[in-house]
């Protein structure tokens, strides 16, 4: 059954960007947009009239941070899912404190992230 | 009080002065059984007797007098009979041998004493016969003028020239016509410069001029009833006045008169003399500070003096008509009249006493009154000085208070007080508080015991003490009655002609004690500082207005002699006090305090300051250690810059761990999202194009691991290789750079492009360069979502700063770079900013690599304002010529 929910990508990687579109792909999920770096992602959040459900949070990027992103993407929409996939595990409780859904250590094997994702969007429907 | 003393005193000399300076001999004798003794003679007596009169003092009269019976029964019955004898005799001095004729008075002086006074008449005595003598001559002359029709002229003149008295013969009209040899030696001219030539007119003083002339005239008139002797001022040929008694009468028959003229200058001036010793009294008695009164047996006043009416508040002429009772206290009449009638009687009585007085106004006055008797007018009667003692005895009480006061003073001082003699050393009085710094309990005990010369340590010192004559705060050392020596401070006055010596003492053997001390603590301190020299630390002793005061030998030969001068000028070669001064802090809060300062010299000097108690017990200053730290802190200083390399070092590997870190975990994350991907799809034949971009991106991210591991070497290697450097021509490293980059990147579509100002371009680099160059190109292609991913590099030249640089200019149309992240991105050490990433190890790698060349690099939007549009990385290098 194809999966209509979408999802937002923020990585400053462009290979990840590439690879994480393929897996959301595969997974089943609607790509809503890629972001370069957390200024970018709240840009392109506020923009969407349809608020994707899951965000894909890079933490380490040019102009702004994950959890500055994620904050100002939490006091947008509290309900919106956002994984942290990070190499840097040294803010994985303060993303948790703001409200992230789950913090995943990379690197990741494509189950774990669909796994992840996909309890994200269960979590919406409990 | 001292005043009243001295006029009392001054008052009896005067009267005992007056005794002894009549100029009459006067003798006092004492009636003793029946006979008298010469017991005194006043100052004339001596002189007439040619001071022999003292051989007969104590002599009985009966003896001396034993060929002179005359004298001893006028003796006698003056003693007996208490009556005055007047007598004129000729006597011949038995003391000299001299006769002369005296005028004797003898009085009584109950109650039993004479007074003899003997007055030299010899002179008058002698004038008056020659007087007589001149005119019988006179009269014998005239008679035989009158007969010269019997005598011869010759003969007349023989009687003239012999009369023995100056004589002249004047003519009708003043002129003198003759002298005889008298008068020649009275006036001091010659015969034949008077006869006929001068008128006596000439030889007579301008005072009497006029009448004498009225007596010329008057006596060639009338000579019965003129004038025939007289005295008047004779002036000689030198101008000298001599009193002269001339007398005169005319020739008979004739217009010419005949004078002798007698010489009493000298009888004269005794008169003068007897005069003014008579005023002279009668001026003492009324000038008199002391009433004195007079009065007869009965106490009626005969005489009172101004004094007397003073004290008494009666006038004189009341005080001579009313009796010494009506000044008298009415219950001590009584007393009074019986010590008057003793004193009258020559009964033993008090004669100096103290009496109230009755006065006028009825107020009473204490006053002293010394009696004794007088004649007064031959009769003996009692005479009575009165002396208003009111002021005096307020004076004594005073003095006795006074006296009283200084005595518990005296006595009582913390201070040893007292008077020794010069010359023996004895001490003559003291308190008892000196007394006991000797040892003594009481002062009794230590004036009987103690003497001054047995007890100085150095018995020199004493003779210089006193040689001084008066000392303050003078030390003396000598020791108690046990022998103990004792240090004392004195200040002491040496009167010398009293042979007194008058000071006062304190015991300052404890201050000595603790300055001996004192010093040699001080010593000790010398000993330590020197021993401190020795091992290069600096002492010296600085004043709280900056002085030095000392410096040992280590700071003279660093600074030179600074002793005397200001401390922050010379050490620290500043016009104002050191900001940080110890010594003001240490002074300020009583305690060692310490600093770091730098020297004029350069060097660094830690000094410690403490506050210093020298020998002159003042805590105005400060000891201090000065210690050269220069090398300490040159070791301090490297030992910093060390640590501050080694933690930026750290900090960067710690950047560089930290970007590795992400950077690779990124990467093997891609290739594990890659590889699964493609394992997925591997057996999809529709797939196979997107296998094959997956392979791609692995590649790639396979050579980006292999950059970044490269980047890693290369920046470890940099941080060692330091800034050798050499010419290199940067456009050939450039096209060799762009070669192997558009090689490696073969599956993107590239327009790199070089324009250049010039072909030979050089700087000083080293192979680092080529680094540069390819992590900008990668950067620029990584960053970069355009299918022809475009890179122009920009040569050209500029100058700034008086350098001539080579600008090169990495134009691409990527992503661009956000203002915020404009520096950060080329940030070299480790941030707070964690979550903040820029692009990677490769621009902090081209930084560090540009700054080793002394050059810069930036990055700057390509078009202003428009990130979007890509952008420039600009790199400024040196250019070598």
């Amino acid at each position: 059954m194809f999966k209509i929910e979408k999802i937002l990508i923020v990585d400053d990687e462009r290979s990840l960007q590439f690879f994480y579109e393929k897996i959301l792909t595969i997974g089943g999920f609607r790509v809503a947009g890629i972001a370069s770096n957390g200024k970018e992602a709240v840009s392109m959040f506020k923009s969407f009239s349809n608020k994707p459900k899951v965000i894909l949070m890079d933490q380490r990027m040019p102009e702004m941070s994950g959890i500055e992103a994620s904050k100002l993407i939490l006091q947008i929409d509290s309900s919106v899912k956002i994984i942290f996939i990070s190499a840097d595990a040294s803010v994985k409780e303060e993303a948790i404190s703001i409200g992230a859904f789950l913090f995943i250590d990379k690197i990741i094997t494509v189950s774990e992230l669909l796994g992840a994702i996909n309890r994200a969007i269960e979590s919406y429907e409990l | 009080m001292r005043n009243i003393v001295n006029k009392t005193k001054a008052s009896e000399i005067r009267f005992k002065s007056l005794f002894k300076g009549i100029p009459i001999p006067t003798y006092s004798w004492q009636k003793i059984d029946d006979d008298l003794i010469l017991i005194d003679y006043n100052a004339a007596a001596e002189k007439i007797t040619n001071g022999m009169i003292k051989d007969y003092v104590d002599k009985k009269a009966s003896e001396m007098y034993i060929n002179q019976p005359e004298i001893l029964e006028d003796l006698n019955r003056c003693a007996t009979d208490k009556v005055s004898i007047f007598r004129e005799m000729k006597y011949g001095y038995m003391s000299t041998g001299v006769d002369k004729f005296l005028s004797v008075k003898y009085g009584f002086i109950p109650p039993d004493l004479v007074i003899v006074h003997t007055e030299d008449i010899t002179e008058k005595k002698t004038f008056l016969e020659r007087l007589k003598k001149s005119e019988k001559e006179l009269q014998a002359l005239n008679l035989k003028l009158k007969q010269k029709n019997d005598m011869s002229e010759e003969k007349y003149k023989t009687i003239f020239e012999n009369t023995g008295t100056a004589t002249i013969i004047v003519e009708d009209d003043t002129t003198i016509s003759l002298i005889n040899g008298q008068f020649e030696e009275l006036s001091g001219y010659s015969r034949e410069e008077i006869e006929w030539k001068k008128s006596w007119t000439e030889f007579v003083s301008e005072e009497d001029l006029e009448r004498m002339k009225k007596l010329h005239y008057s006596r060639r008139k009338d000579p019965e009833s003129t004038l025939r002797k007289y005295e008047f001022r004779f002036v000689n040929r030198e101008g000298n006045i001599r009193n002269i008694l001339i007398v005169i009468d005319l020739i008979p028959g004739t217009k010419r008169s005949v004078a002798s003229l007698l010489d009493i200058t000298a009888s004269k001036k005794t008169e003068i003399a007897k005069q003014e010793l008579y005023e002279n009294f009668i001026d003492l008695v009324n000038n008199s500070p002391d009433g004195i009164i007079i009065a007869d047996e009965n106490g009626c006043h005969l005489f009172a003096n101004q004094r007397a009416a003073e004290i008494t508040g009666y006038n004189i002429d009341e005080l001579l008509g009313m009796s010494g009772w009506e000044l008298t206290r009415p219950e001590e009449i009584k007393k009074y009249k019986e010590r008057l009638k003793k004193r009258l009687g020559s009964e033993p009585h008090k004669n100096v006493y103290e009496r109230i007085i009755v006065r006028k106004d009825g107020s009473e006055l204490l006053t002293e009154f010394r009696t004794s008797k007088t004649i007064w007018k031959g009769v003996i009667v009692p005479m009575t000085v009165i002396r208003d003692i009111t002021e005096r005895k307020r004076a004594e009480e005073k003095l006795k208070d006074s006296e009283e006061k200084y005595r518990y003073l005296f006595d009582n001082a913390q201070v040893g007080l007292y008077w020794s003699r010069i010359s023996d050393g004895k001490f003559l009085e003291c308190n008892d508080t000196f007394a006991k710094l000797f040892g003594y309990d009481t002062r009794e005990e230590f004036l009987a015991d103690y003497n001054a010369i047995e007890h100085y340590i150095d018995p020199n010192a004493r003779n210089k003490l006193i040689d001084k004559k008066k000392v303050e705060n003078y030390e003396i050392h000598v020791t108690r009655r046990d022998g103990t020596p004792i240090w004392l401070n004195i200040s002491a006055r040496i009167f010398e002609k009293e042979d007194r010596f008058e000071g006062a003492a304190i015991d300052i053997t404890g201050r000595k004690k603790a300055e001996k001390k004192l010093k040699e603590s001080e010593e000790k301190s010398r000993n330590l500082i020197d021993g401190i020299s020795s091992v290069g630390i600096g002492i010296d002793i600085v004043s709280k207005d900056y002085k030095v005061l000392f410096q040992n030998q280590v700071l003279k030969e660093k600074f030179g002699e600074l002793t005397g001068k200001i401390c922050y000028k010379n050490y620290m070669g500043l016009k104002a006090p050191c900001g940080s001064c110890p010594m003001i802090n240490a002074l300020k809060n009583n305690r060692t305090e310490s600093t770091e300062l730098i020297a004029a010299n350069g060097n660094s000097y830690e000094i410690f300051s403490a506050p210093y108690l020298g020998s002159d017990r003042n805590t105005d200053k400060v000891i201090e250690i000065v210690m050269n730290i220069t090398e300490r802190k040159q070791a301090e200083r490297a030992l910093r810059e060390s640590e501050e390399k080694y933690r930026e070092a750290f900090n960067r590997a710690e950047f560089y761990k930290d970007i590795f870190a992400h950077d690779i975990n990124n990467i093997l994350q891609s290739i594990l999202a890659g590889t699964q991907i493609s394992q997925l799809i591997l057996d999809n034949p529709e797939k196979l194009d997107e296998l094959k971009i997956n392979a791609e991106i692995i590649k790639d991210q396979v050579v980006r691991g292999s950059k970044l591991v490269s980047n890693v070497r290369k920046i470890s290697k940099l941080e060692e290789k330091g800034r050798s450097l050499e010419k290199i021509e940067i456009l050939k490293v450039l096209k060799n750079t762009v070669s192997f980059v558009k090689k490696s990147y073969k599956n993107k579509n590239l327009a790199i492009q070089v324009d250049s100002v010039d072909e030979n371009l050089f700087i000083k680099a080293n192979d680092f360069l080529e680094d540069v160059f390819e992590n900008l190109l990668i950067n620029a292609i990584r960053h970069n979502k355009n299918l022809i991913i475009e890179n122009t590099v920009r040569i050209s030249r500029v100058r700034k700063g008086g350098i001539r640089y080579l600008k090169m200019e990495f134009l691409d149309n990527g992503l661009g770079v956000d203002d915020s992240m404009k520096e950060r991105i080329f940030q070299r050490g480790y941030s707070k900013e964690k979550g903040v990433y820029g692009m990677g190890l490769g621009l902090s790698l081209v930084r560090g690599i540009i700054e080793i060349y002394n050059g810069e690099v930036w990055v700057e939007d390509k078009v202003e304002g428009d990130r979007s549009k890509g952008s420039n990385f600009v790199l400024l290098i040196p250019e070598v010529v």
